[in-house]
């Protein structure tokens, strides 16, 4: 076991060197003059000092002399500066992962437990009315988009109802620590919440009921009702502590999105969070951010694979791992 | 003496098991019913797509305006039906190309193996393993906005999904009688790949090639929101709802109606899919019950 992690361990930095590296480049072939906007903001600017400024920041150099650079300015934990907003990548970066980890934490909390709870309803209950229901309206859910989702909400709570505001994150003109800062916030949140997780909930019920079902139909759970367990036991205890592995393994592989965000959402409601701060710096050819928001997602992703794969060896003993 | 039954072929069977399914009446008729629509729905008014009326900005449903009039009182009826052309022909042709591309390169991979099998499987996880939105958002800006830059976008990162199915169909049955009796006939590689495996892979590309038409109307219209993707003057069920969102306290229906249609859209591919994968493997329709 400690070998296969160890080895897992060892494939991760080719794996992360090839992710970075595509982005990089794809990154650096895209139109755009990353010093335009400082070109905008001083406009007596010369000719000659614009040169010595492209050398400056090596944007003259091959991209894989860039790439290196980067790179080891990435080891050193130094991501480089924001061109957009003129200050350290990460001071911009830190703010958007706290709004976002805010958001998708309540919204897994939230939607993954409710999903868990309805997926079991829906595997004891089989083919009951409230079974069909729910499973017609995951599937009509499914095929609902997001961004959509998150505009008739919006028509529904905020422009009819006017119950909560459209976007942001809370209103400028109060003070933080009061009551009505709270509450303001906790209003802003609650539409993005429900948008994500009404999408976990679509993903993880589905999966719980038929990881259910399947574990229902083993013979060891005759033999549990045979011993005269009450029905409570039978599920509770022997039923979903199997029928559970996979639903972890499901909810540690999608974790990712809980420091990445949502860009549709969180573009839709104006949610200065990460997965906007993606789109915005991609769009502003903002490098140094993008990059290093990119590598935080791809370091979070293969992380969380590991993970996943190790959880369900260690709650699976039928599954061995070769080092 | 003759035998008064015929032996009923594949395609019959799964023609009958399709009737069958109510779903599939009901995806098959909703899908039918949209591209009637979007075909035939501009012509019967007379207005044109980018015809502006400053006088009849944002107006509610009329007679003269069924689904009302946008914030340049544009008619959004044109504009749906225009925009539906557009992203359905993304779906369908994404759909369409990915199972063909991502077909051939399983079976490629399936039969010849090897090699070959190991280099083209490492494309596919590496595609796998970069997180989707950022390919999405850093292709699309660097091809810029357009029909076909979207198209091949999508198609180069959806051709994987396709490719690992016609991979395994391709492996559970590359060794058996009928691929040998091929190739003892003396049947080319390509032959056997092409007459022989491909037929044989068909239903879960058949399937595959369903709901990679959805996911692509989903990414489409998704990028489109964001302001890439189809970019105006071309409409799209996605960058209708761009500007309508900015409105959304004057008109909320402008908001309401193109979503509707990309619901319609997804919906009917995802029912069609499941259809489609009961009537042509009922195995596996009884394995996910």
């Amino acid at each position: 076991m400690l070998l296969y992690v160890a080895r897992r361990l060892l494939q991760i930095v080719p794996l992360l060197l090839f992710i970075s590296g595509v982005i990089f480049l794809l990154l650096h072939l895209m139109p755009g003059d990353p010093l335009y906007r400082m070109l905008q903001d001083i406009p007596h600017l010369r000719a000659e000092d614009y040169e010595r400024l492209r050398r400056l920041y090596g944007f003259d150099d091959p991209v894989y002399i860039q790439y290196g650079k980067w790179l080891w300015q990435l080891i050193q934990l130094n991501p480089g500066y924001s061109r957009e907003y003129g200050q350290p990548a990460l001071d911009i970066i830190w703010p958007a992962l706290k709004n976002t980890l805010v958001l998708t934490l309540m919204a897994v909390a939230i939607g993954k437990s409710l999903a868990i709870l309805l997926g079991i309803f829906s595997a004891i209950r089989q083919y009951s009315v409230g079974d069909y229901l729910l499973t017609g309206l995951t599937f009509i859910a499914y095929s609902v988009p997001a961004f959509w989702l998150g505009l008739m909400m919006m028509i529904v709570f905020s422009v009819k109802l006017g119950w909560l505001p459209t976007s942001g994150i809370v209103n400028a003109d109060l003070t933080p620590g009061t009551w009505e800062y709270v509450m303001d916030w906790v209003k802003h949140l609650i539409l993005p919440v429900a948008v994500l997780a009404i999408s976990e909930i679509i993903q993880v019920q589905r999966f719980m009921r038929s990881s259910l079902l399947e574990v229902l139909r083993q013979d060891y759970l005759t033999t549990a009702r045979a011993k005269g367990l009450s029905e409570q036991a039978v599920i509770g205890k022997h039923a979903l502590k199997n029928a559970l592995i996979p639903v972890v393994t499901i909810i540690a592989v999608t974790m990712p999105r809980v420091v990445g965000g949502s860009t549709v959402v969180e573009t839709v409601f104006a949610y200065p969070g990460m997965g906007r701060l993606l789109y915005t710096s991609i769009m502003g050819n903002d490098y140094v951010v993008a990059m290093t928001v990119v590598m935080i997602i791809a370091v979070t992703v293969v992380f969380f694979n590991l993970l996943a794969d190790i959880i369900y060896g260690w709650l699976d003993p039928r599954i061995r791992y070769q080092g | 003496m003759e035998t008064a039954e015929r032996q009923e072929g594949y395609w019959s069977i799964v023609w009958r098991r399709f009737k069958r399914h109510r779903v599939a009446y009901v995806g098959f008729f909703f899908f039918v019913f949209l591209l009637l629509l979007v075909i035939l729905g501009p012509h019967v008014v007379s207005y044109q797509l980018d015809q502006v009326s400053l006088g009849e900005r944002m107006h509610a449903p009329s007679t003269a305006h069924w689904f009302g009039t946008d914030e340049l009182g544009r008619d959004t009826w044109v504009r749906i039906m225009l925009g539906g052309r557009v992203s359905l022909a993304v779906g369908l042709l994404v759909g369409f190309s990915t199972v063909i591309l991502g077909g051939l390169i399983g079976i490629l991979a399936g039969y010849v193996g090897g090699a070959v099998d190991n280099a083209l499987m490492r494309v596919v996880d590496l595609i796998y393993t970069i997180p989707r939105i950022v390919l999405l958002l850093v292709l699309s800006k660097l091809a810029g906005p357009g029909l076909l830059n979207i198209i091949i976008i999508l198609v180069a990162l959806e051709w994987t999904n396709a490719a690992r199915l016609a991979r395994s169909a391709v492996l559970s049955f590359r060794e058996q009688e009928f691929v040998l009796a091929a190739q003892c006939l003396g049947a080319s590689q390509g032959r056997v790949m092409l007459r022989h495996l491909l037929p044989n892979s068909l239903a879960p590309l058949i399937v595959a090639a369903t709901l990679d038409a959805g996911a692509a109307i989903r990414a489409e219209t998704t990028l489109s929101f964001l302001g890439l993707g189809i970019q105006p003057p071309m409409p799209s069920w996605g960058n209708l709802l761009t500007h309508a969102a900015t409105n959304i306290f004057i008109a909320p229906l402008q908001v309401f109606l193109p979503g509707l249609f990309i619901f319609f859209a997804l919906m009917s591919f995802n029912l069609l899919g499941d259809a489609l994968r009961d009537a042509l493997d009922p195995r596996l329709a009884q394995a996910r019950r």
